[in-house]
């Protein structure tokens, strides 16, 4: 079950697994486990920041490629 | 001269050549520019399959811009280095182009994606003279010890501990934390925890059973508790 409730916290579960958990939530006892199982995710949760993506990059991308594309041809 | 060696040679271009000439052709759309073909209503696995069998480029793109920015993302966070994650991110979408065929039909696209970027960035390491394992040469299965060690990291450290620490100090501890963590358990962190894929998908992208990464997962995050005893012995 705690791999179940890591999941579940990681929100690394599929839909139906998710309607499971949260049945078994309605335990006390779960819900306790739950809880000290968040506390195993708060050294992550300082770094919710993502990397600032460069300038147009999908469009550069998207242009390299027609230029392979032209020069392969 | 062949695909691949224009693929190479193109790769090596100093990245402000590109930069000028990329301002030089173009202004081809804004940041926000889609391509218009494809709204946004369809699926990333029909935008594929209709770039696979019609050569439907514009369905291609869209998929390049749906993905820029959780596929950079992920890459500068694997590499700790923006530049090599750019130059991987333009590896991954060319290696896309040039392996559509190889997208079977019933396949996710988010993990196919995911996998191909992390086989790109390996192979960047390794020419780089770091050699990052995603092996399969352990367990399967969560075993109860590791359960039991979770639970006791935790249960001895006070709940508010952490947030006694400025942000950024959090943040540059987290940072390192991960970095610390071998390869084959960082991945799935930061694929999990940082991108949002589920055990499957992270499962579906390695192509490995999805104990294998939920005991991944689970030692990863004991590694990273253990780690916060280590550094912060008082709370």
């Amino acid at each position: 079950m705690h791999d179940k409730l890591i999941g579940y916290l990681l929100g690394a579960l599929e839909v139906e697994e998710v309607t499971h958990v949260e049945q078994l939530l309605e335990a006390d006892d779960v819900r306790q486990q739950l809880e000290l199982l968040r506390r195993s995710l708060a050294p992550l949760e300082a770094d919710r920041s993502a990397a600032e993506v460069p300038p147009q990059l999908a469009i550069r991308t998207c242009q390299r490629i027609r230029v392979l594309r032209a020069s392969a041809t | 001269m062949t695909l691949e060696r224009a693929i190479d040679s193109l790769l090596k271009l100093d990245r402000d050549t590109w930069k000028c000439q990329t301002v030089m052709t173009k202004t081809l759309q804004s940041d926000e520019t889609k391509p218009s073909v494809s709204p946004d209503n369809i699926s990333d696995e029909e935008l594929l399959v209709r770039f696979r069998d019609k050569a439907d480029v514009d369905s291609f793109e869209q998929l390049v811009h749906r993905y820029e920015k959780p596929i950079y993302t992920y890459l500068a966070r694997y590499l700790r280095n923006a530049a090599l994650a750019e130059d991987v991110f333009q590896a991954t979408f060319l290696r896309v182009f040039e392996k559509s065929h190889l997208f079977t039909d019933g396949r996710r696209v988010r993990p196919w994606l995911y996998s191909i970027a992390t086989h790109q960035a390996i192979d960047v390491l390794r020419k780089e003279g770091r050699h990052p394992s995603l092996s399969l040469d352990e367990e399967h299965t969560l075993n109860h010890d590791d359960v039991g060690t979770l639970l006791k990291l935790v249960k001895s450290r006070e709940p508010s501990g952490f947030e006694k620490l400025e942000e950024h100090e959090r943040a540059t501890w987290t940072r390192a934390a991960v970095d610390e963590l071998p390869d084959h358990l960082r991945v799935f962190i930061l694929l999990i925890y940082f991108q949002g894929l589920s055990y499957r998908e992270a499962a579906e992208a390695f192509d490995m059973p999805i104990g294998t990464v939920k005991t991944r997962v689970h030692k990863a995050l004991i590694k990273l508790n253990v780690a916060w005893r280590r550094d912060h012995p008082d709370e």
